[in-house]
């Protein structure tokens, strides 16, 4: 069980709204956290925080790997409302490019299976439905090979097949020794090794 | 002195001092000017009386360019160590210095309109004055483009600096282009030899704009010091966080 | 630099259907409309033609550097991109390189045409042309920067408000280059200047851009 990332008092306003105060969390190889709550009570703030994409106002955010302090952007995967796909692009070429990017070495075509998209890896990414797009979004955590995974609502677009593929990449990931922070309006799932639910209510 | 300053309580505890003592200075050394500019100094063989508006138009084109080069200052202090303070006084500066360019061009063109019976002139200074102007119109643009202060404060502190880096680039350039241009000017002021009886009134505005400039700095950047005690007491408190194991 | 991102720069732009033609289209009307407000004197518009160029060539310019990062930014590209590498000055290079390539080089190589239009000497437009070369990278260099700084919100006037000051020395410099062109060639002071220029749009801009695009994700 290693220590993956780290927030450490971390407050965060937005105008003259306190977000979080003092907040401290430990996440933990092999963990799951699952952070629920409202529209607009900081569940994609808190994401933006542990991916490295926001900044506190006060407090520190570590990423680490073997007990080495790292960057967040060499550790996190991040999947976001987004799904940052350009529409002239195929399947297959962009989960190439993303994995050149990364510099990953196996077999595209797996992921493509992996993810459901083998049928349509040559394929624009505007001909693809929102579901697809997801699943395409998520086979790019795939080849990122980052052990933190930071995801907003995977589930959002998904159809009951497309949840049970999410919960199985995080499974496998958390298997693998990884860890994943995902915010979700669907019920929390036992999934990690250790699973906890973050409930963010407003006051 | 920076440092010392840079803590908003003892700040506050200087401009109550400070901004009176500028709003003085200022009001003595402007009228003294004017006072100079438009009675105790004498009349131009060719151009008459209205070249009493150079005491107008060549301080305020120094003043002008003085306030940019504090507004650069305080956005590199607020770009290196994130100083809210400084982020407060590189607006406070942007202001006044954006009048003092405005009031340049006004003045030139009034300058020029008698003599070359033309509204305006592209010569090097009013032309690189012009570019100053929206160089700042930029700045206060990209200064409130954001609703998050602190950020909007640090894009606009990026641009007050490249803007900085700039303004030698773009006179030079500008000056070298009226040379290929336009051979004569109506603004060849500072020429070597200015008389003494020119010198002082020119001189005596420079101060009374740059006092102004500190007093017009000063009660804004203590104006938003107090706007921003009083709304930190409003402050709501968030989200309740709890964590549960599953 | 990262040769993927420009890669993947080139394949978005060929794909892109016309887009990429829209700013040699501008560049062709704002010439028409120049002649069509300047009158048909032949002697006279060929006097001038160099500085309409030089505008023209601009107000492109101007036109397409809203769009550099906002895509990126809002669909999450630019997110994507910096999870992935966690190095802005790269994307922020490769942009720069990927830009020049797909928007400012189509738009140089229509300047022999419109050199047609004018009936310029071939030594004009050489000159011309190698002008606005040297200059390519000052101008593109505050593009990335103002569109870094933007991205993509506020009017897209305050894109013109940001580079203008900051484009005028090009444009004096530029000019003139084309002037002194046939008399004291290449390696004359305003060449020179345009080469001193881009020099320092790249030191001073590029950078700024990368604080600008940090700023973004804090």
């Amino acid at each position: 069980m290693t220590l993956l990332l780290e927030f450490e008092c971390v407050s965060v306003s937005r105008g003259d709204l306190v977000l979080f105060e003092d907040l401290s969390i430990q996440v933990f190889s092999g963990d799951v956290v699952w952070i629920q709550g409202t529209n607009g009570v900081g569940k994609t703030t808190l994401l933006h925080l542990a991916a490295g994409l926001a900044r506190p106002d006060s407090g520190a955010l570590k990423w680490y790997k073997d007990k080495h302090s790292m960057t967040a952007f060499s550790t996190v995967g991040f999947q976001g409302h987004q799904d940052a796909l350009k529409a002239s692009i195929t399947v297959m070429e962009d989960l190439q490019y993303w994995g050149d990017l990364a510099e990953y070495t196996g077999d595209i075509d797996r992921i493509c299976t992996r993810i459901g998209l083998s049928e349509r890896k040559n394929i624009a990414a505007g001909k693809l439905s929102a579901g697809q797009k997801r699943r395409l979004a998520l086979g790019r955590l795939l080849v990122s090979q980052k052990p933190i995974w930071v995801m907003d609502e995977p589930s959002a677009v998904m159809d009951a097949v497309g949840t049970e593929l999410i919960d199985g990449l995080v499974k496998e990931h958390v298997k693998q020794g990884g860890a994943a922070i995902i915010a979700s309006h669907s019920p929390a799932r036992k999934v990690g090794i250790a699973t906890r639910l973050l409930t963010l209510s407003a006051a | 002195m920076l440092t010392y300053l840079a803590n908003p309580e003892r700040f506050l505890r200087f401009a109550r001092i400070a901004r009176p003592v500028f709003g003085v200075l200022a009001i003595i050394s402007l009228g003294y000017g004017l006072w100079l500019s438009l009675i105790g100094s004498p009349e131009d063989y060719q151009q008459g009386d209205s070249v009493r508006l150079m005491y107008i138009h060549v301080p305020a084109a120094w003043s002008a360019l003085m306030a940019y080069t504090a507004l650069a200052s305080a956005s590199f202090v607020s770009f290196v160590w994130r100083h809210p303070l400084a982020d407060i006084a590189a607006k406070a500066f942007a202001v006044p210095g954006m009048a003092f360019t405005f009031l340049c061009l006004v003045t030139g063109s009034l300058w020029g309109k008698p003599i070359w019976n033309t509204w305006w002139q592209w010569d090097g200074r009013m032309t690189s004055v012009l570019i100053l102007f929206f160089i700042y119109l930029a700045y206060l643009s990209v200064g409130s483009l954001v609703a998050d202060r602190k950020k909007a404060a640090r894009y606009a502190s990026i641009l007050a600096m490249v803007g900085f880096i700039n303004i030698p680039i773009i006179k030079f350039s500008v000056e070298w282009w009226n040379s290929l241009h336009q051979p004569a000017t109506i603004s060849n002021i500072g020429a070597p030899g200015l008389p003494p009886e020119m010198l002082w009134p020119l001189l005596t505005m420079v101060l009374g704009f740059t006092a102004f400039f500190a007093w017009a700095s000063i009660s804004t950047i203590q104006r938003t010091i107090l706007i921003e005690k009083s709304a930190r007491q409003t402050v709501k408190s968030g989200a309740k966080i709890t964590l549960d194991t599953l | 630099m990262n040769f993927d991102m420009i890669k993947r720069e080139i394949i978005l732009a060929a794909r892109s259907g016309g887009d990429w033609m829209m700013g040699i289209i501008f560049f062709a009307l704002f010439l028409a409309m120049s002649v069509i407000a300047l009158g048909n004197n032949s002697a006279s518009l060929s006097a001038l033609a160099p500085a309409l160029v030089w505008l023209a060539f601009l107000m492109s310019a101007l036109l397409s550097f809203g769009h550099i990062f906002s895509g990126d930014y809002t669909d999450g590209t630019l997110a994507q991109s910096l999870m992935f590498r966690g190095n802005v000055l790269e994307i922020v290079i490769s942009k720069f390189i990927a830009y020049i390539i797909t928007a400012l080089m189509p738009l140089w190589l229509a300047i022999p045409i419109a050199a047609l239009l004018f009936n310029l000497s071939t030594d004009v437009i050489a000159g011309l042309m190698l002008a606005v070369l040297i200059g390519i990278p000052a101008i593109a260099a505050y593009g990335i920067f103002a569109s870094a700084l933007t991205m993509g919100r506020g009017s897209g006037v305050l894109i013109v408000l940001i580079c203008t000051p900051f484009l005028i020395p090009v444009l004096i410099f530029g000019t003139n280059a084309v002037e002194v062109y046939t008399l004291q060639g290449l390696w004359s002071a305003p060449y020179k200047a345009l080469f001193g220029l881009s020099l320092i749009g790249c030191a001073v801009a590029i950078p700024a851009a990368s604080a600008a695009i940090k700023t973004s994700f804090e």
